[in-house]
This record gives structure tokens, sequence and C-alpha cells, in this order.
């Protein structure tokens, strides 16, 4: 077999000064037609859900649009009222498309709300700890270390449990679960910036040390926050579902993928399987396109497989 | 190297304890156990005499104090609702854990690895992009959708292989295993499938990213200018070079598979210890549950520390400190 | 032509091009060599001259997007371009060796001295690895390394920059090849050892007969090794011949800048004197000369590409050469 080392190319392909850094980097993004394609995916998901109220055929939380003997039925049943059920429908007589666009909403909501807070939090424990150095940074560190050595699931189980049910929990235990990923890229872009010369310059310079922070630590670590960022709302996302689906996750007055999922597993047997199997799908699709997104800034930030 | 052990050893001792502390305060901040185990008709003296029989009269420190005297001594309480010793309870159910999840690591590095170094050196191939589109999709893949895809297909369309519980074991050095007998294989198939899922997907990623950057390297094309074959330049070269950051991964996955093991056994309903978590913590029965926590945190810090230890064996750079002028 | 008189390495017309999302690139474009047995051969050129893609292209090891286009590499006589890749991995490593710029990144960190050399000589011969540790030693031995024994069983991060290469020299010699072609060895190596090194290798190919090709930016270097100079410029050769004669009677312009850019030849308390811009980029050479937009001699004849003339043993590419 032969082995591609792939060439390095013996000169520069691109004349990187004459663009501007975004244009650049979407250019490269581009590259991968794969990406692009989760990226479109991405979006269409998030119009489905935003749009959901007002495209789905239904309002499956509406108690007065739903016939409880409209329930169970196989995907492409015509409805009572008229129209079809697309993907069927579930024990209480709800529409599982409609189902399923809301449970899209709630599931984004809920990973990129805690991975935005997150993300806050873990941004602003990693500066504090750089600015302040010494003892806090090392403990703050060592906690941070600490965490990421436990499986998620099991920090977030714990949290729950000690915690109880409600939205504002399961964000505070995804939150939890992933700040730790923040402070520590923080602190690795921290550190390689103190060793590059012109901070040494700068301190020469007496800039006050929170100048130097902000104007040189900030805009480098954010390529890396970017990426870990992106990939952990597909983490949380599946998290989240996880929790729903143990019953320890959002409550019932608002059903994500995941508890919509847990709602169908009894019928499995009796080979209604469109209760839990197409609000799989959804989620999978998710998960996958920011997956797919993720993959590519990754490689295009990546230093290491600089073209 | 003994300085090292002993100040991970001293570490690992404190984080210990301070889980131990969390885990039970926590824990203790959950409802009244003792609602859920009296007839609610009770009075109020029936209701003290529970209390005071679990010790749950006593101030919060002091029933910690407790705690940590009685699980020095390898006490860790009385579960709430089958009355047998909590440690016992979960010191039964882990060999059908402990099996699942090396079952499912095995299965994610045998085939891993192998896949991940394919995709790696032949990125451009059809069989390394299909590789690769595989495990961004294993690794998108919500594990608990999966399984119930697999009762789905395995189960309910086909009937090939059952859907829940363990099969047939036998003793294998005092404990019970299930993967030498063949109904035992079969009731493993679809839990040890699903659970490996995710780290194969991982692994390789992992294998494929380093592999990757290790062909880029000079000492690639040097071991080439050398005229070695191609066996040799992956097998050895490529191999000794990315099993490092490869290991430390599996050591880490270890513990994350055992965690992982709650959400499958509940669907399989495999008669493992997550399975009994996840039951623990619906009946709030709280001895279970700090039980189980205190004995997954001591795996997970020797797993931990193996890997620490493992990691500076593997790598010359680090067990051999360069001696200092070693001439020019 | 009996073996004995033929060239040890022809090259003719080599054209090495990668082919790449935005172009080609002519890395390589259209290369003669001739070197004859034992002789020492520099190469001088910038970054970008295609100096190091000729020597992969030696060696076989150019790969995707590039590939060798056209041309014959004829080492002993045999024509390396028509061999399938086990035929190449053959002569690799056996009849022609490499040494390559930073030999940190070439010695594999996690392997030990002893399996990198005994692996060098059992790819070649069936022999075993008493044997071929035999032979390590004594490469080891010949390049200077003190208490051989000892090192073979250390690892490259525990040696100095300097023995580092001093053990890919060893590596390289083992199999006693016809051909070493080193690619920069001395430039990540601090000045003094630098020299060390030269007149070693120097001696060490002498002795055995080997023949060398040694590639550099740095003129200085070549004064005072090679019997023969050739001067890249974007892929191709502008200037050829014995290194006195070239050195003392440059014709290229080029050639003429880059002598003079050396410092030594400056007088003291003037500015450098350098050559004015930067080597195009190889995407976008066009026809005709490739250095005609830096050189102060170009006239509209340089549009078209100069054909190469040959001379009393020199090689010239140039319509406007220095008198």
């Amino acid at each position: 077999m032969r082995i591609v080392t792939g060439e390095p190319i013996p000169v520069r392909v691109r004349d990187a000064a004459a663009q501007a850094p975004w244009r650049r980097f979407a250019e490269e993004f581009a590259e991968s037609r794969i990406a692009l394609f989760g990226l479109a995916l991405l979006v269409f998901l998030a119009v489905v859900a935003i749009a959901a109220p007002w495209i789905s055929p239904q309002n499956p939380y509406d108690l007065a649009q739903l016939d409880v003997l409209d329930s169970k039925l196989a995907p492409g049943t015509p409805a009572a009222a008229g129209g079809l059920y697309w993907l069927g429908t579930d024990d209480q007589g709800r529409d599982m498309l409609s189902g399923i666009f809301y449970g899209l909403r709630i599931s984004l909501t809920v990973g990129i709300t805690s991975t935005v807070i997150a993300l806050a939090i873990g941004l602003a424990l990693g500066m504090l700890g750089a600015y302040v150095g010494g003892w806090l940074d090392a403990l703050i560190m060592r906690v941070a270390d600490i965490q990421l050595s436990f499986p998620a699931i099991l920090i977030a189980l714990i949290l729950l449990a000690v915690l109880g049910q409600g939205t504002g929990k399961i964000i505070a235990a995804l939150v939890t679960v992933q700040w730790a990923y923040y402070a520590r890229t923080v602190r690795s872009a921290a550190l390689v910036e103190r060793e590059k010369e012109y901070i040494e310059a700068a301190r020469v310079l007496a800039l006050p040390k929170w100048r130097i922070l902000v104007k040189h630590l900030l805009p480098n670590c954010l390529p890396p926050l970017i990426v870990v960022a992106t990939v952990q709302v597909a983490h949380a996302i599946a998290l989240e579902a996880t929790l729903s689906f143990l019953g320890l996750g959002l409550p019932i007055t608002e059903p994500s993928l995941g508890l919509l999922i847990a709602n169908g597993f009894q019928y499995l047997m009796s080979g209604k399987y469109w209760i839990s199997f197409y609000p799989g799908v959804a989620l999978l699709v998710t998960i996958m396109a920011i997956n797919l997104v993720a993959d590519q800034l990754r490689d295009v930030m990546n230093p290491r497989l600089k073209r | 190297m003994l300085a090292f052990t002993i100040r991970r050893l001293a570490q690992s001792i404190v984080v210990l304890a301070a889980m131990a502390l969390i885990v039970f305060l926590g824990v203790y901040a959950i409802g009244n156990p003792v609602e859920l185990l009296v007839n609610p008709m009770a009075d109020e003296a029936e209701r003290a005499r529970a209390t005071a029989a679990l010790g749950l009269d006593k101030p919060v420190l002091e029933q910690f104090a407790i705690f940590l005297v009685r699980a020095a001594q390898g006490d860790l309480g009385r579960s709430f609702v089958y009355n047998i010793p909590a440690i016992q309870l979960i010191l039964d159910k882990l060999p059908a854990t402990l099996e699942l999840a090396a079952v499912a690591m095995v299965i994610a590095i045998a085939l891993g690895i192998p896949l991940g170094l394919l995709a790696g050196l032949r990125p451009n191939s059809y069989l390394g992009r299909t590789i690769m589109a595989g495990s961004i999709l294993g690794f998108s893949l919500p594990t608990f959708w999966v399984g119930l895809v697999l009762i789905m297909l395995f189960s309910v369309e086909l009937g090939w292989l059952p859907s829940n519980g363990r099969g047939e074991t036998v003793l294998l050095l005092g404990v019970p295993v299930s993967f030498l007998t063949v109904d035992g294989l079969k009731h493993l198939a679809m839990p040890a499938l699903n659970l490996a899922l995710f780290r194969l997907a991982l692994l390789i990623r992992l294998t494929r990213a380093s592999a990757r950057e290790a062909a880029l390297q000079d000492y690639v094309k040097f071991a080439r200018a050398k005229g070695l074959a191609p066996t040799r330049v992956i097998g050895v070269h490529i191999l000794k070079n990315i099993v490092i950051p490869i290991v430390t991964v599996i050591g880490l996955e270890l513990g994350s598979v055992i965690a992982g093991a709650i959400v499958t056994e509940t669907i399989f309903a495999w008669p493992g210890t997550g399975k009994l978590l996840i039951d623990s913590i619906n009946q709030l029965d709280r001895p279970v549950i700090v039980a189980y926590l205190l004995v997954i945190v001591t795996i997970f810090i020797a797993i931990n520390f193996a890997v620490d230890v493992l990691y500076s064996l593997l790598d010359p750079r680090v067990r051999l400190v360069a001696p200092a002028a070693a001439g020019h | 032509m009996s073996a004995a008189a033929r060239p040890l390495l022809e090259i003719e017309g080599l054209r090495t091009h990668f082919f790449t999302g935005a172009g080609i690139v002519k890395a390589v474009d259209d290369v003669d060599v001739v070197l004859e047995r034992g002789r020492i051969l520099g190469i001088v050129g910038e970054s970008g001259s295609g100096k190091s893609m000729l020597a992969y292209s030696i060696l076989g090891l150019v790969d995707p997007p590039g590939r060798i286009v056209s041309g014959r590499i004829a080492l002993e006589g045999v024509d390396l371009t028509r061999l399938d890749e086990p035929r190449w991995r053959e002569i690799r490593g056996a009849r022609v060796a490499m040494i390559f710029q930073d030999p940190m990144m070439t010695l594999n960190p996690v392997l030990r001295i002893d399996t990198q050399m005994v692996e060098a000589v059992r790819a070649h011969h069936a022999v075993s690895r008493g044997a071929a540790l035999e032979r390590a030693r004594e490469a080891l031995g010949r390049v200077g390394i003190a208490s051989p024994d000892e090192r073979l069983r250390n690892y490259p991060h525990q040696f100095s920059g300097g023995m580092r290469q001093r053990v890919a020299i060893a590596i390289a010699l083992i199999n006693q090849p016809a051909l070493v072609i080193a690619d920069e060895p001395t430039t990540a190596l601090d000045v003094t050892i630098q020299a060390q090194i030269l007149s070693e290798m120097q001696a060490l190919c002498r002795d055995a007969g080997t023949a060398l090709i040694w590639i550099t930016h740095d003129l200085s270097v070549i004064a005072g090794l090679a019997d023969e100079v050739y001067v890249m410029y974007a892929g191709r050769i502008v200037e050829s011949g014995p290194v006195d004669d070239v050195l003392d009677n440059p014709r290229h312009p080029y050639t003429r800048g880059l002598i003079d850019s050396v410092p030594s030849r400056n007088a003291p308390g003037r500015p450098l004197a350098q050559i004015r811009g930067v080597m195009p980029s190889l995407l976008a050479l066009g026809e005709g000369c490739a250095f005609r937009g830096r050189c102060a001699r170009a006239l509209d004849a340089c549009r078209a590409a100069p054909p190469m003339a040959a001379a009393g043993g020199r090689r010239l590419r140039c319509v406007n050469p220095l008198p």
C-alpha cells in the first residue's frame, strides 16, 4: 500500500495578505461541500424550529385539537379533520410531525442556551485565572481538570438527582458539564500567548494587564472557542435528550425530542415504531449537521494542517 | 517516579473525600425518603420511628461523620428499598456492568484502530471517505435511540436476538460472566454493540487524525527514503507515535463507558449498576446512590492514575530525561 | 560507453509538476543533470527554486498532487522513472540515500537509534540482527560518535543537534550507496558544527567513492566543498559548471547577484548588496525567463523562454549574460 504523505506544495498557493480574514475563512470553509451541506441543513432546521408554531399542521399541545381516537395511527394515515398524518400519531393522538417541530425547537433552544451560558462562564473564569494567576488560576484549572475526568452524564445525573426537574435545572446541569471545556481552552490559549515575544514587549512597555488580556488573549482564543462551542452544542443536545429519555430531564409540558422518543419506547414491541423512530431521526440529523460544520471549522482553524 | 506516584495518590484521596462530601450533602437535599417507605396513613409516631431507624433525625454533619466512619470500614449503609448493605448491592451488579463495558471496549478498539489507520493513510480514497462519513454518523447517533432501533430491527422485525436481560452465566475465577455461553452472547450482542458505537466512532476519528498528522512528519519521509516496506513504516513508525494519545483516550473512555452503560442498561434491562442507579434515583434510595457514586469515583480515579503511569512509561521523551551536555 | 565510463547519474528533461486546484506548479522544469562517480555536486538556490523537489524526484518520493511528468532519471544506467514502487524501494537507502534538513524531525522520536539503523540495513540485506547491529556500530564509529554501544540504545532526544545529524549521515552511508543526496543538512545546526559536518562529509564521501549532491541556499558552503555547482531558479537550472569557474566568472545575472550578496564579499560599512524583488509565485510564471522581473539586464528577448546553452563544461540559460 502506498503511503500518501501529502506533499506540502512548494509555493504559497494563496496570496494571504491580499484578502480580508473573514473572506479567506469563508472560502476555506466552503472547500468542503459536505460542510456546506451541513451548514445548509442547520439553517433549515433553525428555520423550522423558529417557525414551528406557524408551520406545524397541528398544535400538539392544544388539547382541543386532539382526538384520542386518532392515537397510534401509522404514518400516512389521513386525519379525521382532513389532511394527512405524515409521520403518524402518538398514544395521545398527537401528530408526530408537529411534535417533532416543537420538540426540535425545545431541543435547539436548550442546547444553544446552555452552550452560550457555559461559554460565558468558562471564558470569564479562564480569563480571570489568566489575569490573577497564582493560586486562583491553579484552583480553577484543578477543578476544571477533575471535573473533565468524569463523564458528563454522571455529573448531570447527580446534579439532576439533587436539583430535581425543570427547564432551568436542566440548563444548569448542562452548563455545569460544559464550562470546564471553555475555561481550559482559554487557559491553553493564554499559555501559548504568554510565551510569545510581543507579550514581553507589551509588559516592558508597562501596558496594563487587562489591556493585554483583552487585546491579545481574547482574539487568539476565539477560534478554538468557536470550534469547541459548536461541538458542545451537539453534545448538549444529545445529553439533554438522553436525560429526558431517562425521565430526569425536561418536564412533560415541554417535550424535547428526547422525551418524544421516551414516550414511544413502550410501543416498540407492538410494532408501532414511528413514535420513537422519527423524533430520533430528527435528533440524529440535527446532531450530524452540527458535527459536519464543526469538523470543517476545526480543520480550517488548525494551524498544523496549514495549506 | 515515586514522588509522582505519592503525589497522585494523595490527590486522589482528596478528590475522593471531596466527592463523598458533595455527593452526600447533595443527595441529602432531595426529598424525604421516609415518605416513600412509610404508609401514607402513618401517624407522626410511626414516621418518627422510621426516621430514627434510618438515622435521618440526626444533624447533617453528624450523619456525614457516621457515614465516613462506616465507609472506612466498608459499610456504606443499607438500601432503603432492599434492606441489604448498599455496597453489597453494588458489588453484586458490578460484574454485569464491567462485562458489558469490557466487551464494548474490545469491539471499539479492535475495529476502531484499523479502520482509523485506513482512513488516515488513504484519506482521499473511496474507502477512506466512507469510513470518515460512517464515523461522523456513529459520533452523532444518540446512543439510546440506536438501542431502540437495534431492538426494533433485531428483536421485533427479525426476531433474532433477545431484547432484554442478561444471558446464561458461568463462573470465571469466581465471577459470573455471560460471554462464554451462546445464550449469553446473544443477550450481550445488542447492548455491547450499542455501547461500543460511540467509542468506535471516536477511536476511528482519533486514529485517523493522528495517522494523518503523523504521515506528514519528516520521519515518515526519512523512513521511506531508507527504502523500508510500507508495512513497516505504518506498523512501526507511525503506529508507535500515535499509540500514545490513543492509549490515553482509551483509558479515559474506559471510565466513560462504565457511565454510558447507565443508558444502555436501562434500555436493554441489563442487570447492572447503571440500571440500579436510575432505579435508586427514582426511588430515592439514598445509600445506594451514594455507594454507587463512591464506587464509580474510585474506579475512575484508579483508571486515570493507571493511564497517567502508562503514558509516562510509553513516551520515552517523558521517561528518559535527556542528559545535560551529552557531547555534541 | 562502458559501465565504468558512464556517469553515475544522468537526468534528462525532468519535469515534476504539482496539479493543484489553483493551477499547475512546475516545481522542476526541464532539468538536466550529469554526475560522475565519486564527485560532489552542489545545487544552489533560494527556497522555492525546486532544489528539494529535484532530490525527492530522484528518490521517487514525490506525492500527489505532484508527480514526475516527463524526463529520464538514469542511476547506474537504470531509468528510475520506469521502475515500479517495489523496485524503487530496493534502490532507496541502498544505492541512493538522502539526508534531510532537521535531524530532530527525521529521526523517529519514539524509536531507539539501533532500531532505526538496523532496519535500514535489514531492508536491503538478509542479515541477522546481530550482523546489522555490527554494521551500525561501525557506521557510528565512522561518523565520529564515541561509545557507540551505549549510543545505540539511546533515543533521538538524548542527542545534541550535531550528533543527531551525524546519526542521520551514518544511516545514509550504512549500505554504502553510490549516491548520497543531502538537502540542507547543516542549515538547522550551529555555525561551528556546520563546518565540522561539512568537512567530515567531504572526507567520508571521498574515502568511500560515494557521489554527493549537496543542496543549499548558501553559496559559501559550496565554495569549499563541491567539484561542480548548479544554480537553480524557479524550477530551472540557470547556470552550471566547475565550481571555481562559476564562482570566479559567473555569467548569469542571478548567480552574480547571489555571489555579491554573501556578506564576506561586501566591504564593511557599506549596505549589503542584494537582489531586488522576490522570487515570483510558481503559479504565475508565464512564458519567458523567470528572473526577468528582478534582472537589471532584462531585454525584450527575455520574454521568450531562454534555451540552455552549453560551452566548455559550462551551461547557461540566459540570452543576455554577463560578459
